[in-house]
């Protein structure tokens, strides 16, 4: 130990002074030194109870010395550990935006509604209809419509029987010429119908399509509108014009609609949808009301939307007797509403979307695109209003940068001149006849224009970009395995890895930035990612591959063990399937359950757990375990099954996806205030505050326990004072938010401006807590030695009793060194007064005690964004931690100077833990799912325009786990070292008087802990670096087989439900935990820097 | 004597295989309305009780460990008499165990209970066959280096895949067969039916490319399939058993050859 040594304090008696009586020339001897350790172990030994923890005295010398001049050079490896891992980051996050960008159709919804009052384009309109009652813009023709949309009716469904090849022989499909009464109108009555086939824009899923019918724009799957809590349609669209124009809307049918325009309509029957093997529930529903409607004609517009044959061609395909069956009805339909219809009322049959020959849609094959679009009515014909397109443009282009500039330009160009000829075209009556057809020929083209340049832009699928997207992925967990299996071996070159990479990603950059500059191209800032991150992963793998993969066999690579690997397998495997994304909230709990029991088998499997000589034979007598067992059996198995106990009940607090219908929510996960009966809501308000005081309880009694709380550092100040005030914010706002109906009229004010009030204060004492944490993070206990120090030992790093020769060979030469230390010291004593001795305690918690007052600080004002009672599954969450820790921590070794490792399993249950709490905390992975009321915590009037603050909140309480868990990480790789004092802890008997411990034999010396790591920074950063790059790895490949199952099942039917939501989900997790990661490094790292220049400043304090 | 041990060994193993098939077909001969599917329970009853007495016999005929050395009347009662106290022991620490794993606490607790009962059945009785109560000796043989006969070495074995069975069999419960639209199968033209006969590479590739890998679609065929594989056989470990005997054996015979 290179900062200062192990010593008895200086007030301690001195029961180790015999050792010193020896004759100087009898040390040399082997069987005197062999006789010493017990003695020795005295020296060190616990005098001062209540104060645990590692204590340390300082003392100057050659070693510090040494320490300050490599202090530069552990801040450079600091700084390139922590800048390794944020370059990995990018990587991930170049990846990730590249994919989302090829797969996630996205488009910003504006909220202009066109009116009456304002005409399309300029001049007045040339058929003068603006004055006539119940029009706009035109003249309507018809006063009433009945719209029948029939699901998935592809267009050759409206085809007769015979087949169109005249060559080949009639082929008899089960689809075609079922709906013969279209075909019988349109020979009849060829003047009063028309059959299109109509070309629909994919994604053809229902509520796209739907969304693209209403609103005439196209269908994409994330419309960033201002309302993202449900799916409802803010854009202008036909039923909101409507019912706006004073018509009675009428719906009846598929619920896609309630969703889409909640209480728009005047009346309304819905019928669930979700069930595609059920043919015939919303159709017989829809029957059921239709006619009755009809006839009674309290409607203007009705809508029926007919479910069957879109369920049927799911559940059968078309070629199934069952769909001519289905066609056969719709055709009943048909002709009963032909039969209704009176004079001024128009029929229309349309169908949203196709099939394909499977039966299934979602993409954009010919199939599925073409759908039948039938009118019945007299004659049909239909002026377009093209300005509306081209304002929207205008708009849009404003709003957004998406549209290539070029291209809209264009179109302003096509746009501006076909106007020119439209005025010109109405001043000018008289040429008319002979430039009509130019300006409906420029208007036709500026309107393929425009959507051509859209479709571009929104609607389609770039392969190229999500292969791109997949493959940086699985560069970026390709680098995280190389890098981290590399990280601890001794040669590992820092600063050539790190610096090379970002030079050749500058370069990269720069050139094709450059290369866009030269041929004047838009600069796409996600292209350019990318390509930085490419540029940069080449010259690392070349590097990697001269300075290490050529020595060594390639299957070094994969050191996953096998349980773990094929438990985190089935992990990944889970989301390629819709049933499994949909129960993962279910099968992770499983999953954590197989990890915690495999754990303590391998614990017993191993021989940690028992005695030696219950596992062996008597007859085999040789096969003895090397080390023995730091706990015992039934330690690890109480370990276990508290785990077992902890996930299942953290699973009461379940929130059901809305797809399993026969699953219920828990019902713990709505607020309180939700409650009916004071009782029981003042029973769960008590259970709340409990937890939050075990919660706090716990923290301080943890602390108290290695001894940190006794520190008068500020931040274990605001331990004992600021997070009692936390707590009793936390719980005033829940009282207030609880009963805020309740409180009497003059206090209303007073309530609201309280719970606007104390969540920032929760809030705000929270950062000034971490605040206090990042400045001062040193929280140890010094005690200036009471007089002359008596003794001064060098470090004994060793505790238990030698076993084996090994040990023996450890613990001798310390002994000789002590010894000599001692009498150099009698001599420097004889000369001049010896030096001060402090003594700090604590030294050996230091790192984690900083760690988890920083995740409790980060815990509460999380734990208030949340509902009331998911206060108790916060508390599960350290207490599961703790236990995993705990378990974790058994089954590690302390390889004492050599480099520390976090073994996989490890890391893997910890990112399982993350998962398993954010379902466990009241979450799902789908977008209703989201807890909207987070944002009006401590902000009961909304936010006004801000929105970025709203989306924090938010985004904090969904991702709350994946952070605390990826700020606890680094304590995977501290707390064996903790355990180091609690296993030696628990061998003591119960606490005798002192004298007597003090001669017992086996007494232990103090355990260095977590000043081990200290011992050794280059290992201790290298293992932190190790630890990133595993956790980064788990997250990354999680991310990757979300964006695989995306792109693979991007036809899936579920693919918008429960795929990209999975995905989306997923990455942003990714980037929340990926920070998260970065923060708690560089916490540790922080720390880190903060006890050398403690031990600096000692040195420089005992210098003078 | 490894020679006949081995062959002990197979023997017995072929006919704890053998009392498993006829506790499937014995029952129905004198249960009316008796199938694995449908009255799953009674055959999870009179399975473990075939198990457990073809155990009990084998022990009894074979008597691996012959190392008692007292063996008064008393002694032997008391020792039966602890067997069965461990043997329920066993049976209600599985039931919280998989209460704790996720299963209800309170409905479908006679299955639970059930489903501990045969695991208890394929796990604990032989080790109480072979090791006695004496949880040392089973902590001692579930250890790495703690075998010490070819014995103890067919216990560890097929006791640990029978755990892995029974957790191998919790697999197929998410996929949404349970549903009511999906529990009707899928009806397919006789033509369609005809070509997927004739042409299985072809149909596999055309259902891939109609489902894709796990769609909702080919989940209800996947989890016929799977539970046909697991939910008797996975889901009480019978499955692995009969797979860890079938290796057992072939190890045996391996011996047997290296012997001769």
């Amino acid at each position: 130990m290179d900062s200062g040594s192990v010593n008895s304090p200086a007030w301690s008696p001195v029961p180790n002074f015999q050792l010193l009586n020896l004759p100087s020339n009898s040390l040399a001897s082997p069987t005197l030194l062999a006789k010493l350790p017990p003695r020795c172990r005295q020296m060190a030994m616990e005098p001062l109870a209540g104060l645990s923890g590692a204590r340390f005295s300082v003392v100057p010398g050659r070693r510090h010395r040494r320490r300050r001049t490599s202090g530069c050079h552990c801040r450079m490896q600091k700084a390139s550990v922590l800048l390794f891992l944020a370059w990995v980051c990018f990587v991930f996050y170049a990846g990730i935006a590249l994919f989302t960008s090829g797969f996630l159709l996205t488009r910003l919804e504006l909220t202009n509604y066109s009116s009456c009052q304002e005409p399309p384009g300029p001049g007045s309109l040339p058929w003068g209809s603006q004055g006539k009652p119940g029009a706009c813009w035109m003249a309507s023709r018809f006063s009433r419509v009945v719209l029948v949309l029939v699901d998935a009716l592809r267009f050759d469904f409206a085809q007769p029987q015979h087949s169109h090849v005249p060559g080949e022989p009639p082929v008899s499909l089960p689809f075609l010429g079922k709906l013969s009464s279209l075909q019988r109108i349109l020979e009849i009555q060829p003047h009063h119908a028309r059959l299109y086939r109509s070309q629909v824009d994919p994604p053809t899923t229902t509520m796209q399509r739907l969304k693209a019918l209403t609103t005439g724009s196209l269908p994409t799957f994330i419309d960033a509108g201002s309302n993202f809590a449900s799916h409802a349609i803010v854009e202008d669209n036909l039923i909101k014009q409507l019912t706006s124009a004073g018509r009675r809307v009428v719906f009846m049918g598929d619920d896609t609609w309630k969703d889409l325009f909640p209480g728009a309509f005047s009346k309304a029957f819905f019928f669930p949808s979700f069930n595609v093997r059920d043919l015939d529930t919303v159709d017989n529903g829809i029957l059921e009301q239709l006619y009755p409607t009809m006839d009674s004609g309290e409607w203007d517009v009705l809508i029926a939307h007919f479910l069957g044959v879109d369920h049927c061609g799911h559940k059968h395909g078309p070629h199934h007797p069952e769909m001519a069956k289905k066609l056969s009805q719709m055709d009943q339909v048909i002709q009963g509403l032909v039969e209704r219809l009176e004079n001024d009322t128009l029929l229309v049959v349309a169908g949203d979307h196709g099939m394909t020959t499977n039966g299934d849609h979602g993409g954009d094959s010919e199939l599925e695109v073409s759908a039948a679009l039938f009118l019945y009515s007299p004659t049909a014909l239909f002026p377009s209003t093209p300005p509306e397109v081209s304002r929207f443009l205008r708009t849009y282009s404003a709003a957004t940068q998406d549209l290539q500039a070029k291209e809209l330009h264009q179109l302003q160009n096509l746009f501006s001149k076909a106007s020119a000829d439209y005025q010109w075209l109405l001043q000018s009556p008289n040429g008319a006849e002979a430039t009509l057809p130019t300006v409906i020929a420029e208007l036709q083209q500026f309107l393929r224009g425009a959507r051509a340049m859209c479709i571009e832009s929104w609607a389609r699928f770039s392969l190229v970009r999500m292969a791109g997207g997949a493959a940086l992925l699985v560069a970026a967990c390709f680098i995280c395995l190389l890098a981290s299996q590399w990280a601890i071996s001794p040669d590992f070159p820092f600063r050539p890895l790190l610096l090379i990479p970002v030079a050749w990603g500058l370069v990269g950059t720069i050139a094709y930035a450059g290369l866009l500059g030269i041929i004047e191209l838009k600069l796409d800032l996600v292209l350019l990612g990318a390509v930085a991150a490419v540029s940069s992963f080449l010259p690392f793998l070349w590097k990697a591959w001269a300075g290490w993969g050529s020595k060594r066999p390639l299957a070094t690579l994969f050191p996953i063990p096998g349980p773990v690997l094929l438990l985190l397998l089935f992990r990944l495997a889970v989301f390629f399937s819709d049933s499994f994304v949909v129960a993962e909230a279910r099968a992770t709990p499983f999953l954590l359950g197989s990890f915690i029991l495999l754990l303590v088998v391998q614990l017993h499997w191993e021989g940690q757990l028992l005695p030696p000589k219950l596992l062996t034979m008597p007859r085999l007598g040789t096969s003895a375990t090397t080390n023995p067992p730091r706990h015992s059996g039934a330690y690890a198995l109480r370990l276990g099954i508290g785990l077992l106990l902890c996930t299942r009940l953290a699973g009461l607090f379940h929130r059901c996806p809305e797809e399993t219908p026969a699953c219920h929510s828990s019902p713990w996960l709505s607020p309180l205030a939700s409650m009916v009966g004071g009782r029981a809501k003042n029973l769960w308000y008590g259970a709340c505050v409990a937890a939050l005081l075990a919660l706090l309880a716990a923290v301080r009694l943890w602390l108290c326990h290695y001894g940190n709380l006794k520190s008068p550092e500020p931040p274990m100040l605001f331990v004992r004072w600021g997070l009692p005030l936390m707590a009793l914010g936390t719980a005033a706002y829940w009282a207030l938010a609880s009963g805020a109906d309740e409180a009497p009229p003059r206090l209303r004010a007073l309530v609201s401006g309280a719970s606007m009030v104390l969540p920032r204060a929760v809030a705000g004492l929270a950062a000034s807590g971490l605040a206090l944490l990042l400045w001062k993070p040193v929280t140890v206990l010094v005690k200036a030695g009471a007089g002359a120090p008596r003794t001064r030992t060098v470090l004994t790093p060793f505790s238990g009793p030698p076993t084996s020769q090994a040990d023996l060979d450890y613990v001798v030469p310390q002994i000789y060194r002590h010894m000599q230390e001692e009498f150099r010291g009698r001599l420097e004593r004889t000369k001049s007064q010896g030096p001060l001795t402090v003594a700090a305690y604590q030294l050996g918690s230091v790192y984690s005690a900083a760690m988890v007052t920083a995740l409790t600080l980060l815990a509460f004002p999380l734990l208030l964004l949340h509902a009331e009672r998911i206060s108790l599954v916060f508390l599960l969450l350290f207490l599961q931690s703790f236990l995993l820790l705990h378990l974790l921590a058994a089954g590690i070794p302390i390889t004492t100077p050599g480099p520390f490792t976090v073994p996989w399993r490890a890391v893997s249950a910890w990112a399982l833990m993350a998962t398993q709490t954010f379902y466990s905390t009241g979450h799902q992975p789908v977008f209703p799912a989201i807890h909207w009321h987070a944002a009006f915590v401590g902000f009961p009037e909304g936010h006004g325009s801000c929105t970025w603050l709203p989306a924090l909140l938010v985004g904090a309480n969904t991702f709350a786990s994946h952070l605390l868990f990826a700020v606890g990480c680094p304590l995977l790789l501290l707390w064996p070292f903790l355990c180091e004092s609690q296993g030696l802890r628990k061998r003591q008997q119960p606490p005798g008087n002192e004298a007597e411990a003090r001669v017992r034999p086996e007494e232990e010396e103090e355990p260095l802990m977590e000043m081990r790591l200290r011992d050794a920074p280059h290992h201790f950063y290298a293992a932190l670096l190790q630890l990133g790059l595993k956790y980064l790895f788990i997250l990354g490949v999680q991310i990757l087989a979300c964006a695989l199952a995306a792109s693979i099942l991007r036809r899936h039917l579920m693919v918008w439900k429960v795929f990209a939501p999975k995905f989306i989900f997923e990455a942003v997790g990714f980037i929340v935990s990926s920070v998260g990661l970065l923060l708690g490094i560089a916490l540790v790292m922080r720390v880190d820097g903060a006890v050398s220049s403690w031990f600096r400043q000692l040195f420089l304090a005992q210098q003078r | 004597m490894k020679d006949t041990d081995i062959k002990r060994l197979l023997y017995t193993h072929l006919l704890c295989i053998f009392s498993i098939i006829l506790s499937v077909f014995i029952p129905s001969l004198f249960l009316e309305n008796f199938s694995i599917l449908e009255t799953h329970l009674t055959w999870l009853c009179i399975c473990s009780g075939f198990v457990t007495a073809v155990n009990l016999v084998l022990y009894l005929a074979v008597k691996p460990n012959t190392s008692s050395k007292r063996s008064s009347l008393s002694h032997k009662v008391t020792r039966f008499l602890k067997c069965c106290i461990y043997f329920l022991m066993s049976c209600f620490s599985f039931h919280v165990i998989f209460v704790l794993y996720g299963a209800p606490l309170i409905e479908l607790a006679l299955e639970t209970f059930l489903f501990a009962v045969i695991l208890s059945t394929f796990t604990t009785v032989p080790c109480l066959c072979l090791l006695g109560p004496n949880l040392k000796a089973w902590l001692r043989v579930f250890s790495r280096n703690g075998v010490s006969s070819i014995w103890e070495n067919s216990l560890q074995m097929t006791t640990i895949s029978s755990f892995v069975g029974a957790w191998l069999g919790a697999l197929p419960i998410p996929l949404d067969w349970e549903r009511p639209w999906q529990k009707e199968d899928i009806q397919m033209s006789d033509a369609e039916r005809k070509f997927l006969a004739s042409h299985p590479v072809d149909s596999l590739h055309s259902s891939m490319e109609r489902y894709g890998p796990s769609p909702v679609r080919l989940e209800r065929p996947l989890a016929t399939w799977l539970a046909l594989l697991f939910h008797h056989s996975g889901y009480t470990g019978i499955e692995s058993n009969l797979r860890t005997r079938t290796i057992n054996w072939s190890k045996g015979r391996y011996f047997f050859v290296q012997i001769l």
